[in-house]
């Protein structure tokens, strides 16, 4: 038996060194990516590429400028979608108006409800300058609902997710948007 | 019982198709088919592991024995896997995005194992890799023809967002044929009426094909 464990034991020991070997080699590729696909998300969503973010906390940014807020980008999460929870980033200006509106991560099926991704299609774009005003809170809904938003064909499952992901967090930007002009940065520094 | 390479390409493009004939990798191929771009993406990387693993299982075949041959084959295959969603993830994070749930579910896909174990731990280094090579090859077309038919009736395009794989000079590569799909092909019961239709098409060749030439029908019954 010895000898069959000893192969066994060499083949594993060979596949971890290629799969380490690998990793490292392309780690630093991989965070590049993840922090350029995160940024760029944040400054779509800021809709200023001038202003600078503070980080309030990991789901929470202020944006200033000339040492002024401007407004907020905070993440959003709902499970109401097809498969699996998804993530947005949300950016409001002072007057809780919408800044931009961007998924961070979801499980939508490819090809169907990967339309909210800007990469895929506009549809994201269309929540730009909304506010709780205009349209009226009870128009916070796809057509299909009744309401203001397109959903798209194959995932109104999605686009109503979304929607009323985009409703919830202007609620609770517009709660506590006192609270976090005043409040402190996050101490540690990335 | 070395076949001819004649003979493995044929199997592996045509009459063993592992997507179209042996039904393996069912899971991959129908939920990733819905765009040409994701089938190509998963095809491809299919196409590599299928290869590799093929490639190494092969060159160790003479150091397993009964016992030790499943883990070891599994072993291979879910660490080609691992690599490439790794370096998907490096090169190609955009389409990580899109199948990356898919690209690990590769190690699921019992062409695989079925390679493996029928024949690359069964023939020399250089017929496994083309084994390899033909088998992954024929699951790359006929993903890319189902990603393509439910592309073009689901979508109403053709080549759409090519520039995840091919870099921005792809990204007007789209074929606008029509603005309205037709939702029922994007949609999972979509992908096996796809997959319905190419087998009956190929199967349709194989019977005209085989009228053709009734010799080559009597010396191979089982077509």
């Amino acid at each position: 038996m010895t000898p069959v464990i000893f192969r066994l034991t060499v083949l594993a020991a060979c596949c971890g060194l290629l799969i380490s070997t690998v990793y490292s080699l392309s780690r630093d590729d991989i965070r590049e990516n993840r922090r350029a696909f995160a940024v760029r998300q944040l400054v779509d969503v800021v809709g200023d590429p001038a202003a600078a973010l503070v980080a309030l906390d990991d789901h929470l940014y202020r944006v200033e400028k000339d040492d002024a807020p401007q407004g907020f980008v905070f993440e959003t999460v709902t499970r109401e979608g097809y498969n699996g929870k998804i993530e947005l980033w949300l950016g409001v200006n002072k007057d809780n108006k919408i800044t931009g509106v961007r998924v961070k991560s979801h499980q939508e099926t490819p090809g169907i409800g990967d339309k909210i991704e800007t990469g895929v299609s506009d549809w994201i774009l269309s929540f730009n300058g909304k506010s709780l005003e205009s349209p009226a809170v009870e128009d916070w809904m796809v057509k299909k609902d009744g309401g203001e938003f397109d959903q798209f064909t194959g995932a109104t499952i999605t686009a109503r997710a979304v929607v009323a992901a985009v409703r919830q967090g202007l609620e609770r930007a517009r709660k506590q948007q006192g609270d976090w002009q005043v409040m402190d940065a996050r101490e540690e520094e990335q | 019982m070395t076949p001819s390479a004649r003979d493995v390409a044929t199997r592996g493009l045509w009459q063993d198709n592992p997507a179209l004939v042996q039904l393996l990798g069912l899971c991959p191929l129908l939920a990733v088919s819905n765009t040409v771009v994701n089938s190509l993406g998963l095809g491809i990387a299919t196409f590599l592991v299928l290869i590799m693993s093929n490639l190494v299982i092969s060159s160790i075949r003479r150091f397993l024995d009964e016992n030790t041959r499943l883990p070891a084959q599994i072993m291979v295959i879910a660490t080609f896997v691992t690599c490439a969603d790794i370096l998907l993830q490096a090169w190609f994070f955009d389409l990580h995005h899109r199948i990356g749930l898919f690209v690990a579910l590769i190690v699921t896909n019992c062409a695989l194992l079925g390679r493996a174990e029928s024949f690359a731990r069964r023939n020399t280094l250089p017929w496994a890799i083309l084994d390899g090579a033909m088998m992954g090859l024929g699951f790359l077309i006929a993903i890319v023809a189902m990603g393509a038919i439910r592309e073009v009736l689901g979508h109403g395009t053709l080549f759409a967002n090519m520039n995840l794989l091919f870099g921005p000079t792809a990204a007007n590569w789209t074929l606008t044929l029509s603005d309205n799909g037709f939702l029922l092909t994007i949609l999972p019961p979509g992908a096996f009426l796809t997959l319905g239709c190419l087998i009956a098409l190929k199967n349709l060749i194989d019977n005209i094909a085989g009228k053709r030439s009734r010799s080559r029908l009597e010396t191979n019954p089982q077509n």
